[in-house]
């Protein structure tokens, strides 16, 4: 079965995760189904690399539907989600780091992106989504790029990005006015000719 | 245009909704009016539409290969078990399939007629080494009623596995 639908993960309900956790497969494939494309995105904001997002994603699924009876319902599922997606991130992350010291190969430090076998377009892609990221997050500390992202992006009032991240909603906006600082900073700085206008 | 350096350090941190020009706030106002600050204005918008596209932009999934990789069958989430452990739990399943009675009777009478086939490529090609010696004689198998029967030559014309076992 393949999805191809938009974010949903705020739809994802407690009866429907209670029915997946029970053993409904239809239930369960339909969570699936409706995290995948919040996780995919939380996976490409933390990584800021579309190859180690899949991967991530893969993993932050199949960790959801392995840990499903550890959420007790006491918060918002997609919190419970964020948390477990960045357990997988920062997981990822020390796994990558580790192996990098252990092959002491520059390579590795210079693209942690597994090798692939991308079909030409889909290489093209995913290069050039690489650069853009790069280009917007390369700059941001990663609590800021989430913080943009939920925000800015997605719309999500600060005191549930607060729950969310499990910070206070002062840092969300501390962290929000400096990454929207330093990208439209950037944004305008690629831009000379209005500069020169408002000169 | 003097106070455009001003409005452009508000830019930097306004929210959306002002660069989008909703509300009354001074910055609001002056965006209106400059074309310069408009479309600055405008290019921030634009860019982090871009940048919002790019990140919704998700592959498709093969919701089955998720499944499959957390080791739900199609009975849901109740086999989950079997992926936190995947190996020994497999294996146990596989000893608690009833016995094939039939599997040895297959194997032996598969190995017969290998035997049957490989008996003369031992007498036309025997190995340089055993050229000179007389090529074995099988040994004398006796089983009892109950008992099968496979012979197998090997490649070493001194060793020949005899395989004896219950029928059934």
């Amino acid at each position: 079965m393949v999805v191809t639908a938009p974010a949903q993960a705020d739809e994802i309900g407690q009866a429907l995760v209670r029915k997946a956790r029970d053993g409904d497969p239809d239930a369960l494939r339909i969570l699936v189904e409706r995290a995948y494309p919040t996780v995919r995105r939380w996976a490409l904001v933390q990584t800021g690399d579309p190859t180690e997002a899949d991967d991530l994603t893969q993993d932050v699924l199949v960790h959801m539907i392995k840990r499903l009876d550890t959420f007790t319902g006491a918060s918002r599922f997609t919190t419970w989600l964020y948390t477990v997606t960045r357990n997988a991130a920062l997981d990822r992350l020390r796994r990558s780091e580790t192996r990098s010291r252990k092959l002491e190969d520059p390579r590795v430090h210079a693209d942690l992106s597994p090798a692939v076998a991308d079909d030409p377009a889909t290489a093209t892609d995913r290069s050039h989504l690489r650069t853009v990221l790069r280009a917007y997050f390369d700059e941001l500390p990663e609590r800021q790029r989430e913080v943009f992202d939920l925000a800015d992006l997605q719309g999500i009032p600060s005191p549930e990005i607060a729950e969310r991240l499990g910070i206070e909603p002062v840092s969300v906006r501390a962290n929000l006015f400096r990454a929207r600082r330093t990208l439209r900073a950037r944004i305008l700085a690629d831009h000379p000719e209005l500069a020169e206008e408002w000169s | 245009m003097s106070d455009c350096a001003s409005f452009r350090e508000q830019m930097l941190k306004a929210e959306p909704a002002e660069l989008r020009g909703e509300g009354e706030s001074p910055l609001v106002r002056h965006v209106r009016d400059c074309p310069t600050c408009a479309r600055a204005a405008a290019l921030l918008l634009e860019e982090t539409t871009r940048l919002d596209a790019f990140l919704a932009d998700a592959p498709p999934l093969d919701v089955e290969a998720v499944l499959a990789r957390a080791g739900v069958g199609t009975r849901g989430i109740a086999t989950r078990g079997a992926a936190q452990q995947p190996l020994p739990l497999r294996l146990g399943a596989r000893r608690l399939q009833p016995r094939r009675w039939w599997a040895p009777l297959a194997a032996a009478a598969a190995l017969a007629g290998l035997l049957l086939f490989r008996a003369p490529d031992l007498t036309r090609t025997p190995s340089p080494g055993a050229a000179a010696r007389e090529l074995p004689e099988l040994p004398l198998v006796e089983a009892s009623a109950d008992q099968d029967v496979a012979v197998m030559p090997t490649d070493d014309p001194d060793i020949t596995v005899v395989w004896i076992f219950t029928k059934g």
